[in-house]
């Protein structure tokens, strides 16, 4: 019973990494029809900021580094948004694809050259443990879910209750309507790529606990959680985290019952199966 | 039109720098002479060129992008190792000269990289570090007949390949990995071994050879595997803990260590533990906590703390050449001493003809190395002796050294 919990603790954490992972790449696509296959890179560039700049650097504490990351990364969304996405987006998609991957390795390379080669770390961030009895929870597997919940909580509430939520929104729903309504349509899509950049860097800042600060960090989970979008519903935000919430508990559950080789394959399997038995996604309509 | 036109030149200028980028690092070479910064378009050498005077190309391969990299070091050892050779009258008389390419950590890359090297004439290969990597290039290299001295210690290279122009510049994992699994055994008696392993050649060979020593001594095992890349081993570790294993052994590469140490802490698999050499290694230790590794032991081929007076010396000249705060590791030690295993052969042979350096390579005895001394074995391994540490406070104390 104990090592149940602690898989499902451990897989929801996992879990919600992905579909936070599915929620980024799903704010892009709704707002501007763009597959950013960069943002992996975007969620190390986070963690290098943090970690690199805002802790080792700066000696900032916890909280003002966070802020100070995520303001930059934030920034830096505006930046490629006005200059490589929004005139990216009435491109051949496949050339569109081409140029966020080349944007990924530009990241990938001038963080190698900036911070240099070695892989670094937060030593006592989100670290320790909390014992219930035999049942031993790793703090930061709690901290990532409360993340996540919270940004879930809070991007609910933005595209509900704030004007620009709305706007964003609408510029999903039909660009052409929203501009004839009075949307400045190009300044919506900076502001959406500002938040999947945010939501990128909090990413890149949760999983340093999980995973050293390196080039590769982020590489698999940025393929699950494109599994995740795919699984739940792709375009849903719902949908992302449902995925998201799958694939976590399922690989950690995978990895007990069968040979530890398979667990990886979990996610693949169960994108294979999706698209072969309902290719709009769990939450998807059927067409 | 002119919207797409203008598209067009961005994409081409994004992939331009992004490819400038992904060369940048094979630029800095720290200040020595020894490295070949030009790619000449001298495709086909001719043997009577070779024996001119030019200089004798040797190609190195680094893991200089990609993760974990450990290029860097590779290349500062091969070329500070160079630069001595060259000042000391160089090999046959000519200079060496460096020409170093990057295998990216992937098996695709370092294929192009090895193409490329054998196209431009090197009499000899440095490198790669990685098993899996030298596995997929041993088969380019013998039907070249280009002599590679390779870091990678998977048993594969034995047991798989029948190759004269392969030779290991490192113990095997048939040495360390039976040798990790016996300390175990002896000094712990344990009686059943949890093997945590990454998933890649080398993890899986030296799970291997550690297996087929606990059967052979009657020892049960729980071997599991994880991604290098995973960030969560909590199934595995847990499935360890439920089949009450009393010892951990673990074979891996750097990238694993902190998520898989700090996931045994915390989830409380606390047992006599013992490594592969990615724990000896500066970088990977910089990422964990004390409480995580202390007391782990640890199989390597080269500490800085050792006493010996030539691994001092060599501390001491890398630090003056790369800087005080550069850390020395196994990688630029190795490839260091490999350098000078490859001048060996080359001046033995008497030529630079690849199978005349490999012959000679193959009788090469007594080599002083900084991770021991060379003696080529009819498999084509040079090292046969391996150095026991234990960590403590985060630092590798030298043990013993096992042969």
């Amino acid at each position: 019973m104990t090592i149940a919990m602690q898989l499902l603790v451990s897989g929801i954490a996992m879990g919600f990494v992905y579909a936070l992972v599915g929620i980024e790449y799903t704010l892009i696509w709704n707002s501007m029809g763009l597959l950013n296959f960069g943002h992996e890179k975007v969620i190390m560039l986070g963690a290098y900021i943090y970690a690199g700049s805002m802790i080792l650097d700066m000696g900032l504490g916890f909280i003002p580094g966070i802020m100070g990351a995520v303001i930059l990364v934030a920034a830096l969304g505006v930046v490629v948004a006005v200059s490589i996405f929004i005139p990216l987006r009435n491109m051949n998609r496949l050339c569109a694809i081409m140029a966020t991957v080349m944007l990924g390795n530009i990241i990938n390379e001038a963080v190698r050259l900036y911070y240099g080669p070695e892989a670094m770390t937060v030593k006592g961030f989100m670290s320790g443990t909390f014992r219930l009895g035999s049942l031993v929870v790793a703090k930061a597997y709690i901290y990532i879910i409360m993340i996540a919940l919270v940004i879930v909580f809070l991007l609910n509430l933005f595209m509900k209750c704030t004007k620009v939520g709305k706007a964003m929104r609408c510029v999903a729903s039909n660009k052409t309507a929203a501009a004839l309504m009075g949307i400045n349509v190009r300044s919506n899509m900076a502001i959406t790529t500002a938040i999947s950049f945010a939501i990128c860097c909090v990413l890149g800042i949760a999983i340093i606990p999980v995973s050293s600060v390196n080039a590769s960090m982020a590489t698999m989970i940025s393929l699950k959680g494109f599994a995740a979008g795919v699984i739940g519903s792709f375009g849903s935000l719902p949908g992302a985290i449902l995925g998201g919430l799958i694939l976590g508990v399922a690989e950690n559950i995978a990895g007990m019952v069968f040979p530890s080789t398979f667990k990886d394959v979990v996610a693949f399997v169960f994108l294979i199966a999706v698209l072969m038995v309902k290719p709009t996604g769990i939450l998807g309509k059927r067409r | 039109m002119r919207k797409r036109k203008a598209v067009s030149i961005l994409m081409a200028g994004l992939m331009m720098f992004s490819m400038a980028a992904c060369g940048g690092g094979q630029d800095n070479a720290g200040g020595t002479s020894a490295q070949n910064v030009e790619n000449s378009g001298e495709t086909e050498k001719t043997e009577a060129a070779a024996e001119s005077g030019d200089p004798i190309k040797i190609g190195v391969m680094a893991t200089l992008t990609g993760y974990p990299l450990n290029g860097e070091h590779m290349r500062n050892g091969v070329l500070m190792a160079i630069d001595e050779i060259n000042e000391n009258g160089g090999v046959l008389g000519r200079q060496l000269e460096a020409d170093v390419q990057d295998c990216s950590n992937t098996t695709d890359v370092a294929i192009n990289a090895t193409n490329k090297l054998i196209s431009e004439g090197v009499v000899g290969i440095i490198g790669p570090h990685y098993s899996s990597q030298g596995l997929a290039i041993e088969s380019i290299i013998k039907e070249a007949q280009v002599p590679m001295l390779v870091g990678g210690t998977s048993p594969k290279f034995v047991n798989e390949c029948d190759n004269d122009f392969l030779f290991r510049i490192r113990a095997s994992d048939d040495l360390q990995a039976a040798a990790a699994a016996a300390y175990l055994v002896d000094e712990y008696g344990v009686t059943k071994v949890a093997i945590l392993h990454g998933s890649d050649d080398f993890g899986t060979g030296g799970m291997q050879v550690a297996a087929k020593y606990f059967d052979s001594v009657g020892v049960e095992y729980c071997a599991q595997s994880f991604n290098n890349e995973d960030t969560d081993v909590t199934s595995q570790i847990l499935k360890c803990i439920n089949e009450n294993c009393d010892g951990v052994m673990i074979w891996a590469t750097e990238a694993a260590y902190p998520i898989v140490a700090r996931q045994m802490s915390e989830l409380g698999l606390q047992a006599p533990t013992i490594t592969n050499p990615s724990l000896a290694v500066d970088s990977c230790l910089a990422q964990m906590e004390p409480s995580w590794v202390e007391g782990w032991y640890c199989v390597t081929d080269f500490l800085t703390n050792n006493t010996n007076q030539e691994v001092q010396d060599f501390i001491a000249a890398y630090q003056a050449e790369y800087g005080a705060e550069e850390s020395v590791d196994l990688h630029c030690a190795a490839y260091y001493s490999a350098v000078y295993a490859l001048a060996d052969g080359i001046e033995r042979a008497g030529s630079t003809n690849g199978e005349d350096v490999a012959k000679a390579l193959r009788e090469t005895k007594d080599v002083p190395g900084l991770v021991g001394d060379f003696n080529c074995n009819e498999d084509g391994e040079m090292i046969h002796e391996i150095i026991l540490g234990q960590c403590k406070d985060l630092q590798i104390e030298y043990i013993d050294v096992i042969q």
